[in-house]
């Protein structure tokens, strides 16, 4: 094993920088953390050139050959376990890593107006984002569910203590919503674990797992197969989340402070889509293949794209109608791996980067309103675009690139998954057909909720309660135009920014499948 | 050369765009428009050059152009960033840049004073750019990525005075509408697509040629009138047309550029270049849409008197016409009237802003009149424009009506169970002279009805004037000389194409060869009485429909007398009723009541989608709000509650304890997970974090030690 180090240096960079945040003085809190934010980012950025180049170099011949990057260290090994520290690479996380330390960075820059209790704060935030970055590197199952857990209380305490009125609901709500999808996750872990057999012995690796072999045959357990496909899946619908395991998330969000919505929306939900492409397809691919579970999987995600615009359209809170729209959006993730076609799968991947820049950047706007008027009323707002020409500008891009414009980057994952969606033999030609088509009517109600919404918000006569409301700062502008460039350049050149690192390692895990 | 002369001009607007985006406000008023329209101009002199290359270039043959630029992959098959160049994309990227010039020029007047001038010129550039990329697209996924694009610009600029209630209503019911036939769209992509494995035009129309539907006819008429909802929606056809007239909110040359000229004729555009994959069911269905849409509106003109609103309506029922021209197998027609359309009827709305602009802001028709003395030029060239629209001879929408006209009574002659489609465009075309001329006299001539109106009345500026000018040469003359391409047998017996000349000639040689209605052997959708040779194209129905002298000139003198009899009767009764006071518009108007009130409610369409279709949504959105909260929530809720209240059971047995302990076990464990939180926030967070970040080091260092050991 030659291992680089480097992947680990940018997991726990974040968490080596709480201890420096325990002893520096009160007013360099925030740019400790923000220093550590940055180079977290600026060491993920170094990831790239492993990408690069061929496609057989970079992907592998098969999913099992394509992670890089690997540092492994034996952990636990005592009581029959074999568990290691297990950490790697391939296109699905490559990605999701550099988003988590973007996304991170900018929320770092957006908490910079939290006064209560900063030092745990951001304590609890770098903690957070190592919890993150390891869900997105572990290759070892055990170790995940580590992380997994790891991320679960930072964001309860950061709900539960620096969030709104109604916190203790909203953070009991997601922290038992999560921890029910964890037990699950954690019988279906053991229950892997004790089936396996790589040389004789018992494995977390998720490597072996996902080798022909390790786990009985599908033909003779397919109980035991579908049935851990079903517990794996609930654990990742939760943090999805799917219908009907999703109401956690409006509360959240509502109750949840501004850099603390990016990151639930932008990344933590991005952990189940994650989840599903590591675990559950791979380990477990002539379950995902099944006609009943890809059938089930669709239509939970259509649902999720309809009922999730549609409540979307039905709120009066600005916060609430963009929480909804994330359940809309993450039921196209949904849908493009569900039915396991190549643009499906190319599509829900980049949907769960661009929504990760999206969904960030529309917290993030709501947020910047909401710290001006102290209320998130979309009826009692209006008229903001005559005094806030600047912050309108760059909401009508936020706003838009969620709306699934051309041209800005929601527009991309929804055609690659509608495309590939229309094609799938998964669950028959017709069944396919149907399912893309109400999902494609979504466009009209995402279009409804999102015009609406802008127009009694930004257009309109001014109000007279608003007239001395402070145009959007410089700081706000920093967090908010790397977003509004991204939802641009990837929009613009989706393949060469994200595609390119990506399609090799789903085909791979589409040839696992069959 | 000629792709990347016009990659360069597509992108002068967007570089418009960048600069006004962010420095508009610094440039401020005039230098904002002098800068778009400079570039406009500069696009439109590279287009023209371009077209004149072309001219040279072109002999007769089809020639296509095209070039491709790497850019995504959709599973394993390559979407190339490609752009496609025939004669009609010169045509009609002449067009769009030359009209958008003339608008650019006169929004620099009609702006004047905008306290966001900037802002208006910085969305007409995005515009310009986006209808450039329509034009030069090569495939429906890049069609659909600018037609979305023109869509959001037609939003921002219809809510341009987004303080105005109804502007904003305005511009969001634009976008939606259009989203539904953009589903569609999508759908029929999508179906594209997935029987094709290809996005580009030309490889759809490989693909279908060599059998990609065979077998599946019903799946391709279903995809096409999918992909035609595309175009209801952006063209305003019927039962989506809804939009067009309340888009009338924004500024006039907005109304002139996008919602006359350019963006509605993009739906007739896209049916034009798809046409080959149209089956003849659904291009029966694309003619009976543009057959309803034309009359229904037409009707609506009569009766509106909103000078704006009623070009608006006039807008429709000419789309209609180009519409069902396209359904009938009239290509060539229909894309000509397409051009010949976009330039009167930009003047003519920039003639109403003229006079909306000299009447300050008045657009009441009724409170008009007598403004010929006032505002000389505006009159004139919209005396043109109207002859034109009606079909005076020798003004281009004559040549282009006729056309249409002929190709329509061509097919309803061998169609004879189609001969509404016939009839309904001849009816048409007197009612749209009449409610043109009815436009022309009340704004103009009669008598002025309102004084203070008329007292103060003034012509335009020059910088207003002028672009009316332009375009009324445009209108008077770019229809001449046209002739289509001829096919006459040489000596040694081979068939010969002669090039067409004119605007219609430049755009039959865009006309496809193939095309999947011309191969059905049952019903010859639009071929000409008698059968064609194999392959010959100027042979076909649409081109023998809009020939000059062609072999079936029978039916182009026909319908071309009809035409003329047909306007010159709405002329006439416009005439008796608005200038000879012979019938009296109250008295019909009270006589026909319920028609008229039909009428005047555009027939009640927006009353039944409010009450039907948005009504439904929100409810549905209500419904599941309430599920959202009271069902699933109930559900969590619920069973949190049972499990303190099991809990506290086993509590009460198990500890035996006594009732007041029970009920104090009760309150800590339903109130215990919000304590810690609470207890948290009165200073504990401290400790909290810190052991949490102690266990966790503790973790690490121990993997550390381990590796560092072993």
């Amino acid at each position: 094993m030659n291992n680089t180090w480097l992947l680990t240096w940018v997991i726990f960079l974040p968490l080596i920088g709480m201890i420096p945040l325990m002893v520096v003085p009160q007013r360099f809190i925030r740019q400790t953390a923000f220093l550590f934010t940055l180079i977290t980012l600026i060491l993920s950025l170094w990831l790239f050139p492993h990408f690069m180049g061929a496609p057989d170099a970079v992907f592998g011949a098969a999913y099992q050959h394509g992670f890089k990057l690997i540092d492994y260290a034996p952990w636990i090994h005592s009581a029959g376990f074999n568990i290691d520290y297990l950490v790697g690479i391939d296109g699905i996380g490559f990605p999701l890593v550099v988003l988590t330390a973007l996304i991170s960075f900018l929320a770092c820059l957006a908490s910079w107006n939290i006064s209560k209790g900063q030092r745990g704060y951001f304590m609890l935030f770098l903690l957070l984002e190592t919890g993150m970055l390891g869900v997105f590197t572990s290759l070892d199952f055990f170790l995940f569910y580590v992380f997994w857990e790891l991320t679960l209380l930072p964001m309860y305490f950061l709900i539960g203590i620096w969030g709104g009125p109604r916190k203790e609901y909203a953070a009991i709500k997601f922290f038992l919503y999560t921890l029910l999808g964890s037990i699950l996750m954690l019988i279906a872990m053991l229950w892997l674990y004790f089936s396996s057999n790589y040389n004789g012995e018992h494995t977390f690796n998720l490597i072996y797992l996902s080798t022909a072999g390790v786990l009985p045959a599908y033909a003779a357990n397919k109980t035991m197969w579908i049935v851990c496909f079903g517990l794996l899946y609930v654990a990742f619908a939760v943090k999805i989340p799917v219908f009907p395991f999703h109401t956690w998330l409006p509360d959240a969000h509502v109750e949840a402070p501004t850099p603390i919505s990016m990151i639930l929306a932008g990344l933590l939900l991005k952990m189940g889509g994650y989840g599903l492409l590591r675990i559950s397809y791979p380990v477990l691919p002539h379950a995902g293949a099944a006609s009943v579970v890809a059938w089930t999987l669709g239509v939970l995600g259509v649902i999720n794209i309809i009922y999730g615009a549609l409540c979307a359209l039905a709120q009066d809170d600005f916060k609430k109608m963009v929480a909804y729209s994330s359940i809309s959006h993450m039921g196209f993730v949904l849908l493009g791996i569900a039915l396991l076609t190549k643009g499906g799968l190319q599509g829900a991947m980049f949907q769960m980067i661009s929504h990760g820049i999206t969904s960030a950047a529309m917290f993030f706007l709501v947020g910047v309103i909401y710290d001006r008027v102290h209320h998130r009323d979309i009826n009692r707002l209006g008229g903001l675009g005559t005094q806030l020409p600047v912050y309108t500008g760059l909401s009508i891009v936020g706003f838009f690139a969620g709306m699934g414009l051309p041209g800005l980057c929601g527009f991309i994952g929804e055609i690659y998954v509608l495309l590939g969606s229309w094609q799938a033999t998964v669950i028959g030609p017709v069944g396919a057909k149907v399912l893309t088509i109400i999902a494609a009517s979504g466009v009209i109600l995402t279009a409804g909720y999102i015009l609406w919404a802008v127009q009694r918000v930004f257009l309109g006569q001014p109000k007279p309660e608003y007239v001395n409301v402070p145009e959007i700062s410089l700081r706000e502008i920093n967090v908010m135009a790397p977003m509004a460039i991204l939802s641009i350049l990837l929009g613009v050149l989706p393949w060469q920014t994200v595609l390119i690192f990506v399609y090799g390692t789903l085909d791979n895990i589409l040839k696992l499948l069959s | 050369m000629i792709p990347y002369a016009l990659i360069i001009a597509w992108l002068l607007p967007l570089g418009g765009f960048a600069v006004l985006v962010f420095f508009g406000r610094r440039i401020g008023e005039p230098g904002a428009g002098i800068l778009a329209a400079g570039l406009m101009i500069a696009s439109a002199a590279i287009a023209l050059v371009s077209g004149f290359n072309w001219l040279g270039l072109n002999t007769g043959g089809a020639t296509t152009l095209s070039l491709k630029i790497p850019w995504i992959y959709i599973g394993d098959q390559a979407m190339d960033f490609g752009v496609r160049v025939d004669s009609l994309t010169i045509v009609m990227f002449t067009m769009v840049t030359v009209v958008a010039s003339s608008i650019f020029v006169y929004s620099v007047g009609y702006m004047h004073g905008d306290k966001r001038f900037a802002r208006f010129f910085t969305y007409l550039s995005l515009f310009g750019f986006s209808m450039l990329g329509l034009v030069l697209a090569d495939s429906l996924l890049g069609l659909f990525i600018f037609w979305e694009l023109v869509g959001v610009c037609s939003y921002f600029l219809i809510g341009f005075w987004f303080e105005k209630q109804s502007a904003s209503d305005a511009a969001k019911k634009a976008f939606i509408v259009n989203r539904v036939g953009d589903f569609l769209f999508i759908v029929g992509i999508a179906t594209m697509f997935s029987m094709t494995g290809n996005l580009t035009l030309e490889g759809i129309f490989a693909k279908v040629r060599e059998g990609a539907f065979a077998g599946h006819d019903t799946l391709l008429t279903f995809a096409g009138i999918c992909l035609f909802f595309g175009a209801v929606g952006k063209s305003a056809q019927f039962p989506l047309h809804v939009w067009l007239p309340d888009a009338m909110e924004g500024p006039t040359p907005v109304s002139a550029l996008i919602h006359a000229a350019t963006m509605v004729a993009a739906g007739v555009y896209l049916v034009g270049r798809i046409f080959p994959i149209l089956t003849v069911p659904a291009l029966h269905f694309i003619a009976y849409i543009g057959a309803i849409t034309l009359f229904g509106s037409a009707l609506i003109a009569i009766v509106m008197t909103d000078i704006k609103r009623v070009l608006a309506y006039s807008t429709i029922s000419q789309l209609g016409y180009m519409i069902l021209s396209l359904g009938i197998g009239g290509w060539v027609a229909g894309l000509f009237h397409l051009i010949t359309h976009a330039c009167f009827k930009a003047l003519l709305f920039l003639g109403s802003g003229s006079v909306i602009h000299g009447c300050n802001g008045e657009q009441d028709i009724r409170k008009m009149g007598k403004l010929h003395a006032k505002m000389p030029i505006t009159s004139i060239t919209f005396l043109v424009a109207t002859l034109a629209i009606s079909g005076v001879p020798f003004l281009s929408g004559a040549y282009s009506k006729d056309a249409m006209l002929s190709a329509m009574l061509g097919f309803s002659w061998v169609h004879r169970a189609h001969w509404v489609l016939f009839l309904v465009p001849a009816v048409g075309a007197a009612i749209t002279a009449f409610y043109m001329m009815r436009l022309y006299l009340l704004v103009f001539h009669t008598s002025a009805r309102d004084h203070h109106v008329h007292d103060h009345a003034h012509e335009s500026p020059r910088v207003m004037w002028l672009p009316l000018a332009f375009l009324a040469v445009l209108t008077v003359s770019i229809g001449w000389f046209g002739s289509l391409p001829q096919q006459h047998q040489g000596a040694s017996g081979e068939t010969a194409v002669a090039a067409g000349s004119g605007l219609i000639g430049l755009i039959a040689d865009a006309q496809p060869q193939w095309a999947v209605s011309r191969q059905s052997s049952n019903a010859p959708h639009g071929d000409p009485p008698a059968p064609p040779p194999e392959g010959a194209r100027a042979e076909t129905g649409a081109a023998s429909a809009g020939s000059h002298e062609g072999s079936h000139g029978g039916f182009h003198l026909a319908a071309t007398v009809i035409a003329t009899g047909a306007m010159a009767l709405g002329f006439l009764l416009a005439f008796l009723t608005y200038s000879f006071g012979v019938i009296s518009p109250e008295q019909t108007t009270r006589r026909l009541q319920p028609v008229y009130r039909l009428l005047v409610n555009k027939f009640y369409f927006d009353e039944l989608y409010r009450a039907t279709v948005v009504a439904f949504v929100l409810k549905l959105a209500a419904f599941g709000r309430w599920f959202d909260r009271k069902i699933l929530d109930g559900i969590a809720d619920g069973s949190a509650r049972w499990v303190t209240r099991t809990a506290f059971f086993s509590g009460l047995t198990l500890d035996n304890k006594g009732v007041d302990g029970a009920v104090n076990g009760a309150a800590e464990l339903a109130f215990a997970s919000g304590n810690i939180v609470r207890k948290g926030q009165t200073g504990r967070i401290r400790t909290y974090v810190l052991t949490m970040a102690t266990l966790v080091a503790a973790v690490v260092f121990y993997i550390g030690m381990y590796h560092y050991i072993y």
